[in-house]
């Protein structure tokens, strides 16, 4: 499990520094039981009270912590959003807010639990990091950055496991950088998080398609967004194709538009993301993906408008 | 009237002159809110926090964290009194390109621990705050001061279930009871008596004190330091526009700015108690 990977990650650096504490508010059944043995006075249920954890973080960080947070996306985001605006964001604090369940991840638990305007919400708070990995090759080279990072960042975790993406280890890979997962001619695919394992596939598809290889890129960091690699693909490519689990207001796609205007791109965007609605069916994450239209299937329809 | 006390009371019309000099500079607001906390933060500042102009970062300093951030001009005044704003920061208080806004922020080379006026986040962040000066390496101390219409903030609430259930026994929340919150009295609003009895089943210790007596505070400050096993609240009965008749009850100075007669008269009559 990715979020099983995160915690057993961070408590091997807690191991070695004190200053590390996480903080749950009530969930993570059994995830936090080796760390909570391991290093019990650097964990802590604070109960169901995700304000207030937020606060205490700030809190303990301004005396000297280094505090990671975790609940579901919306109860560690837009639930604690003042919070995390005054306490974290106001004061630069060295809060880590980790959600779990990025986009529909929770699909059958209802709209209370999506998390499909998160990167929106915490991307426009000064001092945030804003970092979602795709699979736990990703999360293992940026959780040292996250870690040792001195200034907030929300890590937005796939819920379940996440497919492995990198065929090779990834090195130099640190905050703020995006990765080329496989480089193309005419076309590319900008993704994160649980939505680049679609891009690959439809890159995959494409290919055998047409027999040209289809760019593939990575921005597990969203925030600050890595606008030297974005500058090098409106040079190599025509057409660019942003896929995620997101509202199409505030995510990536929004990111890229911003970067494609400034930089005068005189090619074609488009955005593949969840519509600016909760959904309006019921099911599990990958159904609610297919009723947004963020497949493979849907992406290669879209880039075949564009060939 | 012992001498402390004397000297206490003396510092305390002090920083009322102050505050309301300042008020009337700048045209601001909250001068009945900063009134009501004026016996409260003298107690604090000069007879028990442990803070030292001179060691602002001491990571072992007591922390003080003015949740009713609107009330920052008392708080200002007397960091100034002890050295911690100079009287050059002072004059930069609610000015374009100055210091000093309306309502305090975070910045400890004037003193100042938590960026307020957002309701509802002293205390919880404080609870951090004493979470790690109780179980980190560096053991301080904690005071947050609130207003009785704050705790309309179900934050709060959190926070005071969080500190008894951890006995962070470093951690002493005040209320500045004055009864009146922003659009009328406290009863009306949001009522909150019994307000000791419900810090005390949620687990604190509990004093009831006369907010402007500076003895009775401090007496209490240093009784809450012998309870071990929870936290404490001071419920500080005060008035709103306290030391100014024609203020002291008045929702209207919440926000009003005195005009030049009420200044002088205000003067007057903070000159001529003793």
């Amino acid at each position: 499990m990715f979020r099983g990977q995160f915690v057993s990650s961070l408590l091997d650096y807690a191991k070695q520094d004190p200053t590390i504490h996480i903080i749950t508010a009530d969930l993570g059944f059994t995830l936090f039981d080796k760390f909570r043995e391991s290093c019990p006075e650097q964990f802590m249920n604070i109960g169901v009270a995700e304000a207030n954890m937020v606060s205490v973080a700030a809190g303990m960080s301004l005396a000297g912590a280094n505090v990671f947070v975790y609940s579901m996306v919306p109860f560690v985001t837009s639930r604690a959003m003042d919070q995390i605006r005054v306490d974290v964001s106001g004061h630069n604090s060295r809060v880590k807010i980790v959600g779990v369940g990025a986009g529909v991840g929770y699909g059958m638990e209802g709209l209370t639990h999506f998390a499909l305007e998160d990167i929106g919400l915490m991307r426009a708070f000064p001092n945030m990091t804003v970092v979602c990995p795709a699979d736990i090759s990703e999360l293992r080279v940026l959780l040292p950055h996250i870690i040792n990072s001195k200034t907030p960042v929300y890590l937005r975790l796939v819920k379940g496991k996440a497919d492995d993406i990198y065929t090779k280890p990834l090195t130099n890979i640190s905050l703020g950088r995006a990765i080329e997962v496989r480089a193309g001619k005419k076309q590319a695919i900008l993704s994160y998080g649980s939505a680049l394992k679609t891009a690959v596939l439809a890159a995959d598809i494409l290919e055998r398609e047409n027999q040209t290889k289809v760019g593939v890129y990575s921005f597990p960091t969203l925030k600050p967004i890595d606008r030297e690699c974005i500058q090098s693909l409106i040079q190599n490519y025509e057409c660019l194709f942003t896929v995620e689990e997101h509202s199409v207001i505030g995510g990536l796609g929004t990111i890229i538009s911003e970067a494609l205007l400034e930089m005068n791109f005189k090619g074609t965007l488009r955005k593949i993301a969840f519509p600016d609605k909760f959904p309006e069916v019921m099911g599990h994450g990958e159904y609610l993906c297919k009723w947004a239209g963020v497949t493979s299937e849907k992406v290669v329809a879209t880039m075949r408008e564009h060939l | 009237m012992n001498f402390e006390v004397k000297k206490l009371s003396e510092i305390a019309r002090e920083l009322r002159l102050d505050v309301l000099e300042r008020t009337y500079k700048t045209n601001s607001a909250h001068l009945g809110s900063c009134f009501s906390t004026v016996e409260i933060i003298t107690a604090l500042y000069f007879a028990h926090l442990k803070v030292d102009p001179n060691k602002k970062t001491d990571p072992e300093r007591d922390r003080f964290v003015l949740s009713k951030g609107h009330a920052c001009l008392s708080l200002y005044c007397a960091l100034n009194r002890r050295g911690f704003i100079s009287q050059e920061v002072m004059a930069g208080y609610g000015i374009d390109g100055g210091t000093l806004e309306h309502h305090s922020k975070f910045n400890l080379e004037y003193g100042i621990e938590l960026s307020t006026g957002s309701l509802g986040h002293g205390l919880p962040v404080s609870s951090g705050m004493a979470y790690m000066g109780k179980k980190g390496p560096n053991k301080f101390r904690v005071f947050t001061l609130l207003s009785d219409g704050e705790l309309n903030e179900g934050s709060n609430w959190e926070a005071i279930l969080f500190a008894a259930h951890h006995k962070l026994n470093n951690l002493v929340a005040i209320v500045d009871y004055n009864k009146i919150q922003a659009l009328g009295n406290v009863k009306d609003v949001i009522g909150l008596d019994p307000l000791a009895e419900k810090w005390q089943a949620f687990g604190w210790n509990a004093y009831e004190v006369d907010g402007h007596n500076p003895s009775e505070i401090v007496e209490h400050l240093k009784k809450a330091e012998s309870v071990l096993d929870r936290p404490t609240v001071l419920i500080a009965h005060t008035i709103k526009g306290k030391g100014v008749s024609f203020m002291e009850n008045k929702l209207l100075w919440h926000y009003r700015c005195p005009n030049e007669k009420e200044l002088a008269d205000a003067k007057a009559e903070l000159r001529a108690h003793v």
